[in-house]
Formats: structure tokens, sequence, C-alpha cells
């Protein structure tokens, strides 16, 4: 699977796109939001993980827009987030999101909780 | 002074002291401590009758305020003196001279020593005290002096008592009092007029004085317009508290003026010593900063434990990486135990931070549960599910022993799990190696009973309750070992009580511990905090020692779609209301071991069962003594009235009834028996209040009172009846009987739907509105 992979925190950025090779994907990494809009816009992906809090733009501003994007509506967004009250996860996935995981998320469980997400997203 | 008398001396001191409290005693106080230094007096002067009078200068009399013995035949004779009349009494004398007096020939006392000096302070005149001797006795000359003084400082009292900084003063002081309160104050009366305002309230709302003192609840009602964000809402809360004698309500309230403040208004009662209701207060408190600082410290946990989530997300996911994956070369055995500490403890950690968050949700109420139709089988398979590792390795064995055939339970599935992961976690943590840790279930008609039984060292008694608080922990030591948070019973609990279930422990030292909590089966009534609107068709009791009558009754209301349980004795019948909490309760007159009224007043004294509407079904009137407030008679009525009384009674839209009568004590007897019998009722004394309750909500029905002071009753009918917007609700008009006129006739005329003659059976008055409803 090619991911995008949009994450401030450079620490978690690196652990996770290593936890992702190691399951066999190919990841592009993006530092704010902006970068990710534009990496979205410029090549295909099979999903999109975003962080919510990033500068310049945040993850649901990101989201947003590729949901207004006829080019790449149909690109699927997980968010990535340590925001775990009810209300923030639903505000994200009322932006058409196909999954919110929070934070401190399981390295090795991430992978396959995708894989769960993108097999039950209904064919758009 | 050396050979003084103690006694005397000692009676003295007392005497001045009981006349000194004269002073300062106000309304009956002082009437007791007038009393209360008449007999010091008395006794000090070794004298057996007398009495004070006081001075009324606007009926120039003298009336008696103190008198001893109690039986004084004072009482007869000086009751009330008036100087012009009276001049050949005494205390008229020694009023109008101003010097003692004394004689052998008081009315009433002939033969025997009276004595009377006039009470004056300042030249004003305030009264007389008068002494009699025992007959054949006469006050001693040496003690006439210091009957004067005694006067001069009884009259000192009663002037310090009275005059100008007197009463007032007791007043001012009161009043100071309530100004000086950090809480705003309003008094209204009865009518919603505002007797009372204190300087915080004038300060928080912007107000004079005059801006609510005297003016009409209409102008009222405009001012709290301009004050509060939701006046309606704040008027709506406060009219049924008006004519109430008993009820204290709180709620807070947002006002805009002065400037936008949060409220906590508590209101109640205000009644005078004879329990006559003087009106109704109302305490605003500012509550602005408390809520401000309660989101501040939900802000802070919020924020915190997200910046906290993040590093954390890299460190453990790093170490998960590094330990979760083969290494070349291999890592180090000691490495390797170290990297795996770290990775434990971040874990830890991670588990406190979602309990702190969870702690937080809680008590700020913002708790979601997604309720579910679960199998308790399934719920405990996935809990142990989610232990086994840590079982496996501390060497516990887990049985499981829940029947697969349970009905389901409703209950939000991932926190049912996190309550029976975590009492299976604690008790394999708590328990030697080798020992078992048993996961059962046991049912009954509304819940299933979840128990967790371990046999590790046990709780002792007292440790029961505490070991459910927050951060209660019974051996600080043990927990870290257990690598426990101390939050994790405190949540469980709040977990379960939140899904309507309950939850505790039975244990003893050395014994070990069984946790036991509840979940309500689906399809029960369902916690109205969480579930509004019922699942399920009402419960409805159908006690009856007949099983024909009980079968004809339950199936007829089993066909208009009530749930019914059968009961055929009144043990049974208050069993089952306790364990059902049903929404009716139809009862027997005639049950073999209570009769209905025993039945219906046990039912009605025992809190769990209060509530509940009984519905009295008797064969013949005789029978009928005075029953509960709330019971309802059903004797007469036909299945269709029967069927109607039931779905009211059981029915969460309440018709609504407007009672227009001015009589303190009829109104609220009324407005009582209509609410026990499910209506929702709205009270008026006067047409004003009536007409504007009736605007803002106009009620099914009225009760109106047309023999109303101020003859306004016929005048509230006509103009009901000629307004297009009220003709149509029915009116039951109320009178007392006339011999003279043709009161019913002309009510009648005038468009009332029913005539009912004071005094009225409650049955009575019920069964007509019944069949007004149901026409």
């Amino acid at each position: 699977m090619k991911i995008l992979l949009a994450e401030d925190e450079l620490d978690i950025q690196y652990v996770t796109q290593v936890a992702l090779e190691d399951a066999g994907h190919q990841v592009v990494t993006a530092n704010d939001g902006v970068v990710a809009l534009a990496r979205a816009r410029a090549e295909p992906f099979d999903v999109v993980l975003l962080d919510v809090m990033m500068p310049n733009l945040d993850g649901l501003a990101v989201c947003k827009q590729i949901k207004a994007d006829p080019q790449i509506r149909t690109l699927p967004v997980i968010f990535l987030s340590a925001r775990s009250q009810q209300f923030e996860v639903e505000a994200g996935m009322r932006l058409g999101a196909l999954g919110y995981i929070i934070k401190p998320f399981d390295m090795f469980g991430l992978s396959r909780e995708i894989s769960v997400l993108l097999a039950h997203a209904k064919p758009s | 002074m050396n050979n003084f008398d103690q006694a005397a001396i000692e009676q003295l001191l007392t005497a001045t002291a009981a006349i000194e409290a004269v002073g300062y005693a106000v309304g009956e106080a002082h009437t007791s401590a007038l009393q209360n230094a008449l007999e010091q007096v008395l006794v000090l002067l070794g004298q057996p009758e007398g009495g004070i009078f006081l001075y009324n200068a606007s009926v120039q009399s003298l009336k008696l305020a103190a008198w001893a013995p109690q039986n004084s035949a004072l009482v007869h004779t000086s009751m009330q003196l008036v100087l012009d009349r009276d001049a050949g009494y005494l205390p008229v004398q020694a009023v109008q001279h101003r010097t003692p007096q004394a004689s052998t020939h008081e009315p009433g006392f002939e033969g025997r020593q009276a004595t009377a000096v006039a009470l004056s302070s300042d030249a004003r005149l305030l009264g007389s005290l008068q002494v009699i001797a025992a007959a054949g006795q006469r006050l001693p000359d040496e003690h006439s002096w210091l009957l004067e003084t005694l006067a001069a400082r009884i009259a000192a009292a009663l002037q310090h008592s009275w005059s100008e900084p007197g009463i007032p003063r007791a007043e001012e002081r009161t009043r100071a009092l309530v100004d000086a309160s950090n809480d705003a104050i309003l008094m209204l009366d009865p009518h919603g007029a505002a007797t009372m305002i204190n300087r915080r309230a004038k300060y928080f709302f912007g107000i004079a004085e005059r801006d609510v003192i005297g003016r009409s609840p209409a102008q009222l009602q405009a001012l709290f317009h301009r004050i509060f964000e939701d006046s309606q809402a704040f008027e709506d809360w406060l009219a049924p508290l008006l004519a109430s004698p008993s009820a204290r309500a709180v709620r807070e309230l947002r006002v805009v003026r002065t400037e936008p403040r949060l409220l906590q208004c508590f209101s109640a009662p205000v009644l005078d010593h004879r329990e006559q209701l003087l009106g109704r207060m109302l305490v605003f408190r500012d509550i602005t900063r408390e809520r401000e600082v309660d989101q501040m410290k939900t802000d802070f946990v919020s924020i915190v434990s997200h910046e906290l989530r993040t590093p954390l997300t890299s460190i453990r996911g790093a170490l998960q990486l590094v330990l979760g994956r083969p290494q070349q070369p291999p890592l180090a055995e000691r490495t390797r135990d170290l990297l795996a500490i770290s990775l434990k403890n971040s874990e830890r950690l991670i588990r406190l931070i979602n309990d702190i968050l969870d702690v937080s949700k809680i008590e700020q109420g913002s708790l979601q549960l997604h309720r579910a139709i679960i199998d308790p089988a399934d719920l405990c398979r996935n809990a142990l599910q989610e232990v086994e590792t840590i079982a496996a390795e501390r060497n516990i064995t887990l049985q499981m022993l829940v029947p697969e055939s349970f009905p389901p339970v409703s209950a939000d599935r991932d926190r049912a799990l996190q309550v029976l992961t975590n009492l299976i976690s604690n008790a394999i943590k708590f328990s030697e190696p080798g020992q078992p840790v048993e996961v059962s279930a046991t049912r009954s008609s509304r819940a299933i009973y979840f128990a967790v039984r371990d046999y590790g060292r046990g709780i002792a008694a007292e440790d029961h309750q505490r070991i459910f608080d927050k951060f209660h922990q019974l051996d600080s030591s043990l927990t870290r070992q257990a690598s426990g948070t101390g939050l994790g019973l405190a949540i469980c609990k709040a977990l379960v009580e939140e899904q309507g279930g309950r939850i505790w422990v039975d244990s003893a030292l050395g014994k070990g511990a069984t946790f036991t909590f509840t979940l309500p089966l689906a399809g029960q009534a369902e916690p109205p905090a969480t579930a509004p609107e019922q699942a399920s068709q009402p419960t409805i009791i159908v006690a009856d020692s007949s099983p024909g009558t009980r079968q004809k009754l339950s199936a007829m209301l089993e066909q208009a779609g009530y749930q019914v349980a059968e009961a055929d004795s009144g043990a049974a019948t208050l069993k089952l209301a306790r364990s059902l909490q049903p929404a009716l309760i139809a009862l027997d007159s005639a049950l073999p071991d209570l009769d209905s009224f025993d039945a219906a007043q046990l039912l009605w004294h025992d809190p769990q069962t209060r509530d509940i509407p009984v519905l009295f079904i008797a064969s013949s009137s005789d029978h009928m003594r005075t029953l509960p407030p709330g019971t309802i008679s059903a004797r007469l009525l036909t299945i269709d009235e029967l069927l109607n009384h039931v779905q009211r009674l059981t029915s969460t839209i309440q018709r609504r009834v407007l009672v227009m009568e001015d009589d303190y004590h009829v109104r609220p007897t009324l407005a009582h028996l209509l609410r026990r019998s499910g209506f929702a009722v709205s009270e008026a004394g006067d047409s004003r209040n009536g007409l504007s309750l009736l605007e803002r909500e106009p009620p099914d029905l009225i009760l109106l009172d047309v023999r109303m002071a101020a003859g306004e009753g016929f005048e509230v009918l006509r103009w009901l009846k000629h307004d297009q917007r009220f003709s149509n609700i029915p009116v039951v008009v109320l009178s007392v009987h006339d011999v003279e006129d043709d009161t019913e006739a002309h009510a009648l005329a005038l468009g009332a739907a029913r005539y009912l003659e004071k005094p009225i059976a409650s049955e009575e008055l019920l069964a007509e509105i019944e069949r007004l409803f149901i026409h």
C-alpha cells in the first residue's frame, strides 16, 4: 500500500514510518498540512494518515479540502490524534474520515487497523 | 456591710437582670420577659400577687400585660382600665397622680393592701405596676422605696425596648444582616408581588427598590424579562412554587443584566411562627467564576493528557518496534530486560492518563454511553481474552461459569468490558500464583449479576465502601506493585451506575473477595437519565382476589398494549410493586390478607412505591373510606372510562388543569388531588393570575370558583366563553351552596360544562373530570 503520513511530531512520524514500512507499505511523509495537501494532489495514494494538530493547516482542514476536491475526493482519510474526547472524534468523523485512531496507538496493530478500515469502507 | 442577707441580694440581682432583659426582647419574647420580671419583683418584695399594666395613649387606657399568679383576679377586675372611667382603681390613680398609691379597697381585693406605682421614663407615661399583699399582711414601709426603684427600672427597660431605637432596631438589625449577604435575596408574596429586595440583589440586577417593591406581577415580569436570559424558563419554574408552603428548589439561571452571569437560584417558602405562608424567598448566588474554574480544570486535564500522549506515542512506539522485531545482531539479554521495563512502564503511564481522563469525563458528566444489546456470555469471554496473558504470566487459572442461555443486557459494550476486565485483572493481581479466579453470572427478573471471585488476601469490612473512592489505596506499596492507578474501582463504580447497575464487594481478610455488579436486562425500563423514553409499554399490576376479575382486567389491559403482572394478595402486590416499579396499580377492594385501604396506605408510606398511582377498584360505595391522596375510585366506571384512567395515569403526556380558586385552603387541596391523579396543574388565586397563566399555556380543563373575591368569577367565565382561543376548553364551575340564588343555572347558561357544589368529594370531582375528557 502507498500511504501518505502527515505528522508534524517528527519522532512519531519516524516511528510510525518504520512500523508501516516493516509491515511492507510504502510511506511518504509530510511535516504539515499544507505539504500533505500538495502531496495528495500531486500523486495517488491508497490512504492518507492525518495528524489533527499540525501547523499551517491542521488535519481537519486538510480533510475538508480533500473531500471538497473532485480530483482526490475518494482518497480515504484516517486521523491519528491524541485528542480523544468524544466531541473531537465526532468532529473528525463528520468531515468524511474513514477512521479516527487515538494516540498512543499500538505500532504493530496500526497496519492491521488501517487494512480493516479500508476493507470496511463503502465503495464510493 | 457586715450582716447583709446573701439570699436577698441574690434575689435583687435576679430581679434586676430580669427587668433588664425586658429592654432587649422583641415580640413574644417581650411578653414573656415582662412576665418574668414581674414574678422576680414579687419574689423580691415577698408579695403574693401583682400585675404590670401598659399604657396605650391612643385609647387613654391601661392594659394588663403581665400578672401573677396565673389565676390572679386581676384578669377579671383590671384587664383594661380606662383612665376616665376607672379612676377608682389604684393603677389609674398612680398614673394620674404620678405618686405611689395604696389602699385596702381595691375592687376585687377588698381587705387586702394594694399598692400601685406609675411606670414612667423621662416624663413619658408607660404604664403601672401593682402589688397586692396577702390578707392581713402589708408591704413593709422600708420596701416602698424598693418598689419605686424597681418601677423606675422597669420603665427604663420598657422605654428601651419600645421607643425609637427599640423594636425598629431589631428590624434594622435583620435588614442589615440581609443586606450584608453576598447573595442576592428577593422575597415574593404568594401572588408573586415583591416584598423585599436586598442590597446585593439591587447591585446584581442593576435595579432600585422602587423597581420591584409595590410593582404588579406584570411589571415584575417585564423586569425579569430584561434581567434573565430566558425569563420564561424562570417564570415557569417559579409559578408553581409561589403558592407552595413547602417546596424547596434550586435551579441555575443565566442573567444578562447588569452583566452576563450564571446564578444559582435557591427558593424556599417563608412561614411565620404560626406556619402561615408569607411568601417565597429567592436567593441568587453568583457561580460564574466557580463554573469557569471547573471548565478550566477540565480543559487543563484534557490539554495535559493530550500533551502527555504525544511523547508517549513515540516512546512506546519506538520500544515496541525495537522489542517486537528481530534485531541484527540480537539484543543482549540485559538490554532487552531494561527496554522491557521501559515499555511496561510507558504502558502503565498511558493507563493512568486514560483513567484520569475517564474520571474527568465522569465528573464533568460528559461520559457518553452507546447502549447496545449485549450477550452476557460473550462479554465475559471477551474480558477473559483481554487478561489471558497476564493471568498466564502469574500462573492464575481463569474459570468462566456463565450460562449461554442468559438473555442479553443493555449496556455500552466497551465500558462494560472495561469494568469486567478491570475487576478480573484486579483479581489476578491480588491472587497468589496457582490460585483460580472465577467469573460467573446469575440473573434476576431485571438484571444480570456478574461476579468476579478471587482467593487472595481479601478486604476488611471497613474498607468495602472506601475502595470505590478515587485514589483510595488500601496498601499503596501493594497497589504500586500491582501497577494499579488507584482509579480503577472508582471508574468501575461510575460506569456501572451510569448504566443503571450497582457494584459491591463481599470479602473478609484472608478469605478472598467477590466483586459483583449488575447490568439491566435489555428491554427493561431504563434509567431516565440515559433513556428518557421507555422502550417497552408500561407495566400495570392487577391486584384482585378473584381469578376471574383478574383475568378479565389483564386481558383487557394487555389488549390495550400494557404489560400486566397479577397479584392475588396485598403482600404480593407490595412485593411486586417494589420490584417492578409499575406505572400503575389497579387495586381490588377486598384482598384476602389486607383490605385495599391498608394496602394503599402501605404503598403510600413506602418511599419506593409512594409515587405509583393507585387505581382503586371497589364494588360498593360503602367501602369507601378516606384513601391516601392519589388513589382513584373506579367503582362506577365503564371499560372505556377505566382505560382512559389507565392511559392518563400511565401517560407521560399529562393533561393540564388550571385551578382558579381564591380560597387558600381549598386551592392547594384541589391541586394536590389533581397532581396525584396524574394531571399537570397550574394554580391561580385571582382572575388576573388565572388569565395570565391561561394565555401562557392553555389548559385542557379549567376549574373555576365563581364565588371568588371581588365577584369576578362570572366575568372570567363570560370572557372565556367569548374568546375563541379558549371557548372550547371545558370549565367546571365550583361554588358554595346558596339557597337564595340560581348560581347553577347562571353558570350553565354562560357555558360552564359542569357545576359542582362545595364541599366536593374527591371521587366525584375526578369522576366528573374523567367524563369530560372522554366526551
